[in-house]
């Protein structure tokens, strides 16, 4: 067991990598679309420091810094460390006389100006010296910008130690963040698999004994009904009602009068909370799942070990209970995969909708707010989260189905 | 495959079961009585006065205030609040050297219990009250407040939004200690608003002493200081409440200060309350619901849901006051500079840029302002149509400004004067036969504004001019405002101050932030070439720096008199109208003194929390 | 978002490949495709639907008595035209009272204001009425309309006066949004954008996924494994995580009709993996065919080989799951504009029109906010009835 779920998790690396890169470039491509870019964003705020830029630009990998140590021996210097095709990103220049005072550059429009002492130019890669300087040891920084590759590794290789950068929006780190969300996102996650198939398991079971009848028909046709309801539709129509009927409260995950309370009460609370947000997401999928288990259950019924089973004159309670429930419940298990995903994705709307403070909800603000570093890691780990949540769903298969050997 | 086809019926029974529900919810219109008229007469508007004195009674211990607000804090390091959501909370927690009354408008002594002017006017001697303490026991000290004015606010690498307000010549005053309880501040000139600007949070020293510079990494370890992550438990305010309890995206609960220095008349230890609640409620809304479920205490109305709220005041136990025009404004503004951004391109195009910066255009569309049928229809009746930049309450408003009647002839004429022409489509073409075409930007999300913006483009193509309406995320509004300048016409509301016109000077300052219709001053836009200036917007400029070394009311009402008139004869901006200050609160809340002094939204009644309480 | 689990898809592609690869006669199959279909009533009735919603938006400049953005400020939020024939026990044909929105000072000196009904104003219902100019996509000047109201008229049928400064009433059978616009007619011309957003999609994202999913299957190898990492990548991020985080990459300051193609573009990027995957493993059997080996054989390269030979064998599944498909995307643009990123005012789209319906205490005032939302489920259901019958059709289990 223990191999496997390593096995699993080695191959899911490569996957990753590519989610990652994908990832990765879609935020360069609204970098360079929408000119969403998250540094200059940060640069041009007054509220944000010079040293957090530079964090920033290292995570980003956006540049490689160079630093040398000249005696000048002409007013010219060509810096050594810029190959023919790299541009020395124009904003990170800096020239000082060694551990003195620091040189002024010329404004872009006073090129025409001659130097003056203390000055210096840039131009075409080359600095331009006051002649005063000529003898003088001098430091020199300049950055040249990285390619796309380079980028995305110094950001990847950041990512995987867990620092996500800082969040423009928020004002925090992304890490923080997504952490304090995602305990929400997995309360709602699994109230609803748990509601899902404790209603739809029985269900399904119960309607195909009882084939035919009009609660199986009526029961047929809402399901019907809601498997083509939009979720977030269906997420409105339940808020109204909270809001008309005052019986739910509106959104949100806890009161805060519970919140000042003993322990039960803000378990009764959240419950409480619970209800139409999990409603919501599970009618939808208890409607698939009914469905299913009810044609598997029919299937197992028509089979002849059942029908040898009756023959024999066991219980017709034991009939369904021991034999067919068993067998017809295994294949639908191979489904909760499936589930987790629509489930994660399904969420993020409820979240939007009933103010739930989980992670789909903090990527809509943070995507409004144009804060890329917290879009970035909200995508990434949700995926993460879908890609351990089917691995979840396989294991629980193995332990539900003896035959299923964990075998890569 | 289950044949559906049977449930046919039953389908079609329930989407009609959902369906006419909502139908028959429709509601039966009462008839038409005849009495009244259709519209409002606006001055007819009464607003809550301000009462004569401030004197709060003696309260009651205990009890719990809620309110709700669509964003928490970003930070809780008072150096580093910029955002509104960020600075009402410091205000509970943080005091400063000086404060303004809400009710009488008039300075105050806060931490420093006097001061003293000197003859040339350029120093004030403030002295600290005796026995200050910090929520943790630490004595409060005159070194607290020059470390908070000099390492702290003029630090450069603090970003923090208090420094600009202290300049004075591009100069920051000098803060030196006298003794423990006596610090003397110097400006480089004498003015006036500088006074009521002492009003920064002061913060312990004991705490921050040898994090404001960068350390040997390059950090400064400040700026990582009391940041939503920290433990709220560590965090020392000098003010009447700390932090309790936090959580994220959900709730702030405050607590009595134990060492906050205000005793009532009895002497009882202040605030009153034991706890002071701000949940957040990400729409608005859902805070009304909140506020009808009595979930929250008080609320501060948009016009719109006014009618929602106003037939259940009896019943709810609540009360609607108005406060009259609030404070913020909005307005349409055009993008007057001829600014080239780095890669040598106009940020506006040129032709454009000429209509723009045409004084008589700008003064035709602002004829085609409909602010009344704005009133009337929007925000029915309650709002107030604007004409000056300071706002109506505001001591210094001056009531004799142009006011622009909306006319669409007196609009097509002064169009005309100025060269435009109307061609065989009902096209508008200016001198050089161009169409006069322009994109129109405001902030998505905000059915009010798009409903103003509505009202404003049927006007303005009726003068045969093409609006390109185009609505974006309030984040790339700003940045186009002050990063690419690259905007033709915007509607966009601010808050402003009811009080000091001064505080308000960034929008006159031609480097300004908020100098937002004419932006590239030369001397920080990082493009090719920075922007022209006309000759008014100097004047104007000088009126205000005049007006802040001043020191006869009088001669100082003058000085910003005439700059509103410079500023409705230019027109910088082509305000529309004030929506009226509604706030709501229950009247089980004791000690509530409503004024629009206070601040934006809340507050108005949140300005004096020390001494609320709940009564029966 | 889409209720359709892969794997019944995979099952039904099958099914389908069998189905009309192993028949015959087309002629006949086509027919007996027919009639199964029609035989299918819950497919007729989802085809009614569709027809009657795709005619809607094709007509939307006749069907709607008023222009697009035509408002009126004042008429926000007015309530559906309650149609009377009777006044005051006469018979008058169909007609509608006036509305009147009234400012009224309360005592505390805030205006409030009310909707009231004035029973001497009426206004009769007109059919093929002459109302707003327009022109018939975007091209016929006209100014038929099919309904509309006339001016108005008291009861002995002379012209009434109104209040001074008052505007006539409208005919809103769906009411009124908050920029008093119709909002029947918003939903016809909305429905231009949401029931096309899908189809043109579709054209997008299946050429793509077939093309790659047919490279993948038919090379095998290398290719395969690297064009199904990339589609089991793009499966395997939350759709509408990836939906918000394309969202950003919208440029600012797109005219409606480039955000209207960034918006398909951007789901036809999410949708085709599936197609892509699923259609490989079609192509994997296919390959192995007798006429795919002949074509190969007499020296056909391989890409024809994959869109001459391959392609035409699954036409009729690609039809079915094609039309299966749709209502995901019709869903992902709701959900895009739904939260202000995708199409903006003032063009039309439900998903825009019903994020009005966020601020519940509107709705809870103007229930009517919620009728886009019942055209976006009408919609799903066409499709998936339809969908339904066609695949049911195309079966080849059943004909046995």
């Amino acid at each position: 067991m223990f191999r496997y779920i390593i096995k699993r998790l080695i191959q899911m690396i490569p996957l990753l990598l590519i989610i990652s890169l994908l990832g990765f470039g879609i935020i360069r491509l609204a970098e360079v679309f929408a000119g969403a870019d998250p540094l200059a964003q940060m640069k041009q705020s007054p509220t944000v420091t010079a040293e957090t830029i530079r964090r920033e630009k290292a995570r980003l990998g956006y540049e490689t810094a160079h630093s040398e140590e000249i005696k000048l021996a002409e007013a010219k210097y060509t810096p050594t460390k810029i190959s023919s095709t790299a541009e020395v990103a124009d904003d990170s220049i800096t020239a000082k006389l060694k551990g003195g005072a620091p040189l002024t550059r010329l404004g872009e429009d006073q090129k025409a100006k001659a130097l003056a002492e203390g000055e210096y130019r840039f131009e075409n890669n080359v600095y331009l010296f006051h002649p005063s300087a000529v003898g003088k040891t001098l430091e020199l920084e300049y950055s040249t910008p990285n390619g796309f590759f380079i980028r995305y590794y110094k950001w990847m290789s950041q990512f995987i130690k867990g620092d996500m950068g800082e969040s423009y929006y928020f004002k925090s780190p992304v890490s923080s963040l997504i952490l304090s969300r995602l305990g929400s996102t997995l309360i709602l996650g699994v109230a609803t698999l748990i509601v899902t198939w404790l209603v739809a398991v029985p269900l399904g079971i119960y309607l195909a004994v009882r084939q035919y009848s009009l609660v199986d028909q009526i029961s047929s046709s809402i399901s019907y009904f809601f498997m083509g309801f939009p979720d977030f539709f269906l997420a409105i129509i339940f808020l109204l009602f909270a809001a008309t009927t005052g019986w739910f409260p509106i959104g949100e995950m806890q009161s805060i009068k519970a919140a000042q309370s003993s322990l039960p009460i803000q378990f009764l609370d959240l419950l409480h909370h619970l209800v139409l947000p999990t409603l919501t997401l599970s009618m939808i999928s208890i409607a698939t799942l009914q469905r299913r288990m009810r044609a598997n259950m029919l299937d197992i019924l028509g089979e002849e070990y059942i029908k040898t089973a009756r023959a024999k004159g066991l219980p017709e309670k034991k009939v369904i209970y021991k034999h067919a429930v068993r067998n017809a419940i295994n294949p639908i298990i191979t489904l909760l995969g499936f589930e987790v995903a629509g489930l994660i994705s399904g969420a993020a709307f409820v979240e939007i909708i009933f103010s739930w403070p989980g992670l789909g909800n903090m990527m809509l603000q943070a995507l409004l707010g144009t804060d890329l570093n917290l879009v970035m890691a909200g995508l990434i780990i949700s995926t993460v989260m879908l890609l351990l949540g089917n691995l979840l769903a396989d294991l629980l298969l193995a332990f539900a189905d003896p035959r299923i050997k964990l075998e890569a | 495959m289950v044949p559906a086809a049977r449930f046919q019926k039953l389908i079609t029974a329930g989407v009609l079961a959902v369906l006419l529900p909502l139908l028959a919810g429709c509601p039966t219109l009462q008839e038409d009585d005849a009495s009244v008229a259709l519209s409002i007469d606006s001055s007819k508007i009464k607003s809550l006065p301000l009462p004569e004195k401030y004197e709060p009674v003696i309260g009651k211990r205990d009890g719990i205030r809620i309110i709700s607000s669509t964003s928490l804090p970003k930070t809780f390091n008072a150096g580093l609040a910029a955002e509104t959501s960020t600075t009402d909370v410091i205000g509970q927690m943080y005091l400063g050297l000086v404060t303004t009354n809400a009710i009488t408008t008039k300075e105050e002594p806060s931490l420093a219990e006097s001061w003293v002017l000197s003859p040339d006017k350029r120093t004030y001697t403030l002295k600290l009250r005796k026995d200050l303490k910090w929520s943790d026991g630490h004595p409060l000290t005159a070194d607290d407040v020059v470390f908070t004015y000099n390492e702290i606010i003029d630090n450069k690498h603090i970003p923090s939004n208090y420094r600009d307000g202290h300049l004075i010549k591009d100069q920051f005053p000098k803060v030196v200690k006298i003794d423990d309880l006596h610090v003397s501040i110097t400006t480089p000139e004498p003015s006036v608003p500088f006074l009521r600007g002492l009003s920064d949070p002061i913060m312990p020293k004991h705490i921050f002493e040898g994090t404001t510079r960068p350390d040997k990494d390059g950090r400064v370890k400040f700026n990582q200081m009391w940041g939503l992550n920290s433990n709220v438990k560590e965090i020392v305010v000098n003010g009447p409440f700390k932090i309790a309890d936090y959580r994220s995206a959900q709730w702030l609960v405050l607590e009595p200060n134990p060492h906050y220095y205000l005793k009532d008349k009895q002497g009882n230890s202040l605030p009153y309350l034991k706890k002071f609640i701000t949940i957040e409620v990400q729409d608005l809304s859902t805070e009304i619901i909140k506020y009808m479920a009595k979930e929250t205490d008080a609320l501060s109305l948009r016009s719109e849901d006014y009618d929602v709220l106003e037939p259940l005041q009896k019943k709810g136990k609540f009360e609607i006051v108005n406060l009259g025009p609030a404070t913020g404004t909005l307005f349409v503004m055009f993008n007057q500079s001829t600014a080239l951004n780095d890669k040598g391109k106009p940020v506006v195009n040129p032709t454009r840029s000429t209509w723009f910066r045409n004084k008589k255009f700008r003064q035709a569309l602002a004829h085609a302002i409909d602010k009344e049928g704005m009133i009337q229809s929007i925000y029915r009746g309650r709002a107030l149509p604007q004409y000056s930049h300071i706002s109506q309450q505001n001591p210094f408003y001056n009531p004799n400004t142009p006011q622009y009647p909306y006319n669409l002839e007196t609009a097509a004429q002064k169009l005309a004067e100025a060269g435009f022409k109307k061609n065989a489509n009902d096209e508008l073409m200016d001198a050089q036969g161009n169409r006069v075409e322009f994109n129109l930007v405001t902030n998505s999300g905000n059915t009010m504004r798009d409903a103003a913006c509505a009202v404003l483009r049927k006007d303005w193509s009726k003068l045969g001019i093409k609006v390109n309406y185009n609505p974006v995320n309030f984040n790339i509004m700003v940045q186009q405002i002050d990063q690419t300048l690259e905007w033709e016409a915007m509607m966009i509301g601010l808050t402003g101050s009811a009080i000091e016109p001064h505080f308000g000077i960034n929008s006159w300052k031609l480097d300004g932030r908020m100098h937002m219709f004419n932006m590239g001053h030369s001397s920080y836009w990082k493009g090719k070439k920075g922007t022209s200036f006309s000759p008014w917007e100097e004047e104007v400029l000088e009126l205000y720096e005049k007006a802040a070394v001043e020191f006869d009311f009088k001669k100082r009402k003058a000085l910003y008199g005439k700059s509103q008139e410079i500023v409705a004869d230019n027109l910088p901006f082509l305000y529309t109208v004030n929506q009226l200050s509604l706030v709501s609160y229950r009247q089980n809340l004791g000690n509530i003194f409503p004024s629009i002094h206070g601040g934006s939204a809340l507050s108005v009644i949140n300005w004096n929390t020390d001494v609320q309480y709940i009564q029966e | 978002m889409s209720t359709h689990s892969l794997d019944t898809q995979i099952v039904d592609a099958q099914e389908a490949v069998r189905a009309t690869a192993g028949l015959p006669a087309m002629t006949s199959t086509r027919q007996k495709i027919l009639r199964r279909f029609l035989r299918h009533r819950l497919a007729i009735l989802g085809l009614i639907i569709l027809t009657i919603l795709y005619m809607s938006a094709f007509l939307a400049d006749i069907l709607s008595p008023y222009g697009m953005n035509s408002s009126v400020i004042n008429h926000s939020h007015f309530p559906p035209s309650q149609l009377h024939f009777n006044h005051e026990g006469q018979f008058k044909g169909p007609f509608i009272y006036h509305v009147r929105k009234k400012l009224i000072m309360g005592e505390n000196g805030i205006p409030s204001s009310r909707l009231v009904v004035d029973k001497k104003i009426l206004y009769p219902v007109q059919f093929f009425s002459k109302g707003e100019d327009y022109k018939f996509l975007g091209l016929v000047p006209m100014n038929l309309h099919l309904f509309g109201i006339g001016s108005a008229v008291n009861a002995s049928g002379q012209p009434a006066t109104l209040l001074s400064e008052e505007k006539p009433n409208r005919l809103y059978i769906w009411g009124a949004d908050i920029q008093g616009r119709d909002i029947f007619t918003r939903l016809l011309f909305g429905g231009r954008i949401s029931l096309t957003v899908g189809i043109l999609a579709i054209f997008i994202s299946y050429p793509i996924g077939l093309l790659m999913g047919g490279i993948a299957g038919y090379f095998g190898g290398m290719v395969d494994n690297v064009i199904m990492r990339v589609v089991e990548a793009i499966i395997s991020f939350p759709s509408l995580y990836l939906l918000l985080t394309l969202s950003a990459t919208l440029p600012k300051g797109l005219t409606s009709i480039q955000r209207y193609l960034a918006v398909i573009v951007i789901l036809s990027f999410i949708g085709w993996a599936g197609q892509a995957r699923i259609y490989r493993g079609q192509v994997l059997s296919l390959r192995q065919m007798e006429y795919v080996e002949a074509a190969r054989a007499v020296g056909m390269k391989d890409i024809p080989i994959i869109i001459k030979h391959i392609i035409p064998q699954m036409s009729s599944w690609i039809i079915v799951s094609a039309t299966i498909s749709i209502p995901a995307y019709t869903l992902g643009e709701a959900a895009l504009s739904f939260l202000s990123l995708g199409i903006q005012d003032p063009e039309s789209s439900w998903g825009l029109m019903l994020s009005e319906a966020k601020n519940i205490v509107a709705v809870q005032q103007s229930p009517w906010l919620l009728i886009p939302g019942f055209a976006i489920v009408l919609t799903v259901f066409g499709f998936n009835f339809f969908g339904d019958g066609l695949r049911d059709a195309f079966d080849a289990k059943k004909q046995v």
